[in-house]
């Protein structure tokens, strides 16, 4: 197994490869001057030259991109554009708040999800399962800042309950988990329940109540075990997406991590930012995938790894 | 056959009425609002109550709220439209020559499509937006180039289904040529899961624009668009809640609309997966 895991890991290298030569290309199509950027459109064509130099712009494309995967993979992420600031430590700084907010996101997501939906499954056609798809629909169509801001004027402008905005305290983070999670919650419903309707129709569910296996028993020996693995894998493209979303959010609720990074980077066209924060991401989500091929094979022994 | 079997789906019926409904409105605005009161400013007027000469009542700065989400939504719907339509026809491209022709065009089209998986698509999208700068057009362009290996993924799946079928290979013994073998036997028999992923992705992309419409990287200020009305009014919504409600109802009965319209047709391109 730990030979799979290293291939694997490996695997993310051309992925990285790859995403930062796609950046590349398109920078390199687009319009405007970096130098100008940095600089002012007033500055002097002197400055900008020695600008474009000191970024290595005056250097063909794919001299640029060999330099700068050289420093990444030296741990070199470059220098912002604005501030000069190294991207690695910012990152780092930033990295821990998007974790903990994606991480809480999942939790609740999955808590209360998953067993909504096996309860949905079991009690088809009942008041539980209308609710219960009812809520997925809503929380499905809804974009996710508009419940972080709904969320934010009812439960701490108007009841007080819960702080409105920053990451100082575990309690800052109840809010944006449960606007990060909404949407992640009404897939986990949809696809638990689809997973185990599916499952409960099977011959060997008949079978399993013919011979007088208890309910309980057949729900959670036979029909859990073999409906989770959709589940699993859903789990698994919900963290990715909830990377995507808590961009979102932690802009809503003013959390300083890595989605308020990039939205500041991306205004300011700050790309050594830009692309420090798509590689973070991308390996991540390589980490994440990888996670959920492992869990695969603890949940259904016919999984095998193959390298 | 399909639209005998989608009629009878009464959610994706209710989908299509509401979906319609929108479309002909925002089409129609310029019958029953004037362009002007998009922007027309009145500060006499502000924060006026839904109702009356105001249906919607108005913002901040005295503006018409339903004259801004009646042509707001021509960004937020034809937008998203074009979106799919622009992933749909480059992803029906890349994925019918890699399912098709397999070998090396697969494999390269497929790695650089696996890249872009990588990364959650309001990422890429907002990453594309840093390259190319504001604008609409931008706007379309990055959330087209996030959707395109979606689609890419689900054609190839769809073609290498059919590529080994009998009436490939008698199209084949019968000399015609590649593209026509994709484009008029393969595609048409393929296209269900293709319509299907295209509508459901159509309700994910309208989200995406409203949301980086209120990130203030989308469609910028003053021009209205459901998400950017929204950032608009945030400070004012608490004593004002009709500026926010609004804006997120349209745009939450636009993708409820599209998803159940997705359902539906799912549901009847393949009868095994109704319950």
């Amino acid at each position: 197994m730990s030979k799979y895991i290293f291939r694997r890991l490996l695997m993310l290298i051309p992925v990285v490869l790859g995403i930062t030569f796609l950046i590349f290309l398109i920078l390199s199509l687009s319009p405007g001057d970096p130098a100008i950027l940095i600089l002012g459109s007033d500055a002097s064509h002197e400055a900008l030259v020695a600008k474009r130099a000191e970024l290595g712009l005056d250097k063909p494309m794919i001299v640029q991109y060999a330099n700068y995967v050289l420093k990444v993979f030296q741990g070199d992420f470059g220098k912002s554009w604005i501030d000069g600031n190294n991207v690695l430590p910012m990152f780092l700084e930033r990295v821990p708040y998007t974790l903990y907010l994606g991480s809480l996101a999942m939790l609740f997501a999955v808590i209360l999800g998953i067993p909504l939906g096996v309860v949905a499954a079991i009690k088809q056609h009942h008041l539980v399962d209308y609710f219960s798809i009812a809520s997925a629909i809503i929380l499905f169509s809804l974009p996710a800042f508009w419940f972080g801001m709904m969320a934010q004027i009812l439960f701490s402008l108007i009841l007080g309950w819960l702080p409105a905005a920053g990451a100082d305290t575990p309690r800052h983070f109840i809010l944006p988990a449960l606007t990060l999670g909404a949407n992640i919650f009404a897939s986990q419903i949809r696809m638990t329940r689809t997973s185990m309707l599916d499952v409960v129709k099977q011959d060997f569910i008949r079978t399993a109540r013919a011979k007088g296996v208890p309910e309980l028993k057949v729900i959670t020996r036979h029909v859990l075990r073999n409906g989770m693995l959709p589940v699993v894998t859903q789990i698994g493209i919900s963290f990715a997406s909830c990377m995507g979303g808590s961009v979102v959010t932690e802009m809503v609720f003013s959390i300083p991590g890595i989605g308020s990074l990039l939205i500041n980077a991306v205004k300011s066209r700050d790309i050594p930012v830009v692309m420090g924060t798509l590689i973070f991401v991308a390996i991540v989500v390589g980490i994440i995938n990888l996670i959920v091929d492992i869990i695969y094979a603890f949940i259904d022994p016919r999984v095998k790894f193959k390298g | 056959m399909v639209w005998f079997r989608f009629k009878k789906n009464k959610l994706a019926m209710i989908g299509l009425v509401l979906l319609l409904i929108m479309v002909a409105a925002i089409l129609a605005a310029p019958l029953f609002v004037d362009e002007k009161a998009v922007s027309a400013q009145k500060i006499m007027n502000r924060f006026q109550k839904p109702g009356g000469a105001h249906i919607f009542g108005t913002d901040q700065f005295g503006r018409d709220l339903f004259a801004r989400i009646i042509y707001g939504g021509r960004i937020s719907l034809f937008a998203g439209l074009a979106v799919v339509c622009i992933s749909f026809i480059v992803g029906c491209s890349l994925g019918g020559a890699a399912g098709y022709f397999g070998g090396l065009v697969d494999t390269v089209i497929m790695r650089v499509v696996d890249m872009l998986m990588a990364i959650p698509a309001m990422l890429l999208s907002m990453a594309v937006v840093a390259a190319l700068g504001p604008g609409v057009d931008k706007l379309i362009i990055a959330l087209s180039i996030a959707q395109i290996p979606r689609f890419t993924r689900v054609v190839r799946a769809s073609i290498l289904s059919l590529r080994n079928q009998e009436f490939v290979e008698a199209a084949k013994c019968c000399g015609t040529n590649s593209a026509r073998i994709i484009l008029k036997h393969i595609l048409p028999n393929g296209m269900g899961p293709v319509i299907v992923s295209a509508t459901l992705t159509l309700g994910q992309v309208i989200i995406n624009i409203a949301s980086l419409g209120f990130l203030g990287i989308g469609v910028s200020s003053p021009t209205p668009e459901w998400g950017t009305i929204l950032s608009e009014n945030k400070i004012n919504i608490r004593y004002y809640p009709y500026l926010g409600i609004i804006p997120g109802i349209c745009i939450g009965l636009s993708v409820m609309a599209v998803n159940f319209i997705g359902d539906g047709l799912r549901d009847a391109l393949d009868p095994r997966t109704k319950n």
